[in-house]
């Protein structure tokens, strides 16, 4: 049985007079068919003028209403109400007030490229596209700029503790819808390359999250082929995936030793040694795999010709 | 209910953590498990091939899944989440795309194997909710583990992408919830436990991945857990293996020892730490270890 009136608990904070968020809870009239963005209306019309919160189209295009609704990103304009619900701002974002936050500094990761993008392709750039790769470049194009994939991104909350920077989903997925787009699509790739998809967790929280389905974690998987291709792939990243390919071909199952040779190399392995000794205590330390597996031929007779790097 | 299984071990639970096939192996014979080992089969090629070169690892996965199909089995069961994500994304892509198919079986034919597609692959943790089933596992508990306070860690690979892994909901996991209880033990939840490890950017910025992972560690000891366990060996490498870096990065002492899920169920249903190589952790699980020897 649904109850007439929604409970609803709103993070209130204004950062410039609040320490930490403070949950408010507010009672709303349910109607049929309500949904979140109906509630915030409902709240600024009767009960909290004051509510921070953004709002534009309501038809899922524009990405401003994204925010979190008992922990979950959404897009409140067409996230249906349930009895209870927290309202949260997006994570990994700072907050201006209440449910907004500053957007700005992710939306800056695009500019070097951003307005050159906008701009009309030269004829002799343009590329016949085949109808299904026409939808996937669609696909792909219909990124509404919600945040919800950065705001979900692991990698692009380490980012805090300096080091090599990520980019974020979202400004991958775009550079990926680039370079599809492209005849020579070289300088878009170095611009993906600058933004170390490497450092990318492969955890696919963007693509759970993302509420167009566009997928931005296969988008960087998609960048990582086209620049191992290229020989323009980080070298760590380029060793590791050279080195799969070799221990798979040679001895069928990754030979997790030569691995960390393969990275580091001799001098730089040495690192480890604290490391390894412990696992060596404990019996964990991999054993380099010397010769060829029984199924390598066979591996190698059903790979062989595939390599697409030149 | 079938219970033979082709077991597919993937790389870390032949190397850097033979733990997890002894205790597997170990739990499976015990609840009568049929399982053909797939010796022969290979790396899955884990998301850098898949990602870098994407027909290959579809070829390479068609032959284990095919070798898998010549024992007539329906499952091939895996200890390791990302070897589930990727064995089951290139077989959704068999099933769903027959010239993808095609073009595989094109290059297995040249060593005698064809793929039907007629195989799914599934986690050892959901063979035991899905197949097994929990009531019969309360059944076989000898030794509830009502002292002990786990802490669920899914991590990513076996619950997102959800249209590739689908068992469970990846906003709010419940399967190693629910197996805790049903052995006796006190789930503790911690914010954090469906969040990622850090383990695929550990050889690109080890630092960054050894905080990373302080951080889940240190948020499910904040919640009162005093083990956490996990579903793959890499998150478990994450956590354990580099646990003293996170320690380091972090400059704080965690100590939370992590084990297999498969070591869990072996010790709620009898098996002593040592048959399950509990000793063998970084970070040794000393009290479960002095408790449950007896």
């Amino acid at each position: 049985m649904q109850s007439d009136i929604l409970t609803v608990v709103v993070d209130r904070y204004d950062p410039e007079r609040e320490k930490v968020p403070r949950p408010v809870t507010y009672r709303v009239p349910r109607q049929e068919g309500m949904v979140v963005a109906d509630v915030l209306l409902y709240l600024y019309e009767h009960d909290a003028p004051d509510l921070g919160f953004l709002w534009e189209c309501r038809t899922r295009r524009c990405g401003t209403c994204a925010m979190r609704v008992n922990g979950h990103p959404v897009l409140t304009c067409s996230e249906p109400v349930r009895e209870h619900m927290r309202l949260s701002p997006l994570e990994g974002l700072p907050v201006v007030r209440d449910l907004i936050v500053d957007r700005q500094e992710l939306q800056a990761r695009l500019a070097p490229w951003a307005a050159e993008a906008l701009e009309g392709l030269p004829k002799d750039a343009r590329i016949l596209l085949e109808p299904g790769e026409i939808a996937h470049y669609r696909a792909l194009s219909e990124c509404i700029d919600c945040f919800i994939c950065d705001s979900v991104c692991p990698a692009l909350a380490e980012n805090a503790n300096g080091g090599a920077q990520f980019a974020g989903p979202r400004r991958l997925i775009r550079l990926e819808a680039q370079v599809q787009r492209r005849a020579e699509p070289l300088p878009w790739l170095l611009y993906a390359a600058e933004s170390n998809p490497s450092l990318c967790t492969r955890c696919f929280a963007c693509t759970e999250e993302c509420p167009r389905e566009l997928r931005p974690a296969e988008a960087i998987g998609s960048l990582t082929k086209r620049l191992y291709e290229r020989h323009e792939l980080d070298a760590h990243k380029t060793s590791h995936i050279s080195s799969f390919l070799r221990s798979i071909l040679r001895a069928a199952w990754l030979d997790e030793f030569r691995l960390l040779v393969d990275i580091y190399g001799v001098v730089g392995v040495a690192k480890f040694i604290p490391q390894a000794l412990r696992m060596l205590r404990r019996g964990k330390l991999p054993k380099p795999h010397f010769g060829q597996a029984a199924q390598s031929t066979d591996i190698q007779t059903i790979l062989r010709g595939m390599d697409k790097r030149s | 209910m079938t219970n033979r299984y082709a077991y597919f071990q993937g790389c870390a639970a032949r190397q850097s953590c033979p733990e997890l096939n002894q205790s597997t192996l170990l739990v499976a014979k015990r609840l009568g498990w049929e399982l053909i080992t797939l010796e022969c089969g290979a790396c899955t090629g884990a998301r850098d091939l898949i990602e870098a070169q994407p027909e290959m690892a579809m070829v390479l996965n068609a032959r284990t899944l095919s070798l898998a199909e010549s024992y007539g089995v329906d499952t091939v069961m895996t200890v390791c989440s990302t070897c589930t994500i990727t064995l089951r994304q290139v077989n959704k892509m068999l099933k769903e795309d027959p010239a993808a198919l095609e073009r595989s079986n094109q290059q297995l034919s040249s060593i005698g194997l064809r793929y039907n597609a007629t195989v799914e692959v599934r986690h050892f943790l959901w063979v035991l909710i899905a197949d097994y089933g929990l009531d019969r596992l309360k059944e076989q508990v000898k030794r509830p583990l009502s002292d002990l306070s786990v802490a669920p860690y899914y991590g990513c690979h076996i619950l997102r992408p959800s249209d590739v892994l689908g068992f469970d909901d990846p906003n709010n996991p419940r399967s190693l919830h629910n197996l805790i209880l049903a052995l006796g033990g006190r789930p503790t939840d911690f914010s954090s436990q469906a969040d990622c490890c850090g383990f695929h950017m550990m050889t690109i910025d080890e630092n960054r991945a050894a905080r990373h992972a302080g951080g889940l560690l240190v948020d499910a000891q904040q919640q009162g857990a005093n083990v956490m366990v996990t579903a793959c060996p890499l998150c478990h490498i994450s956590m354990d293996a580099w646990q003293p870096k996170s320690e380091r990065s972090m400059k704080r002492t965690i100590g939370m020892p992590v084990i297999h899920v498969a070591q869990l169920v072996g010790l709620a249903l009898g098996f002593s730490p040592g048959e399950l190589g509990l000793e063998r952790h970084i970070i040794r699980p000393e009290e479960i270890i002095a408790n449950y020897s007896a």
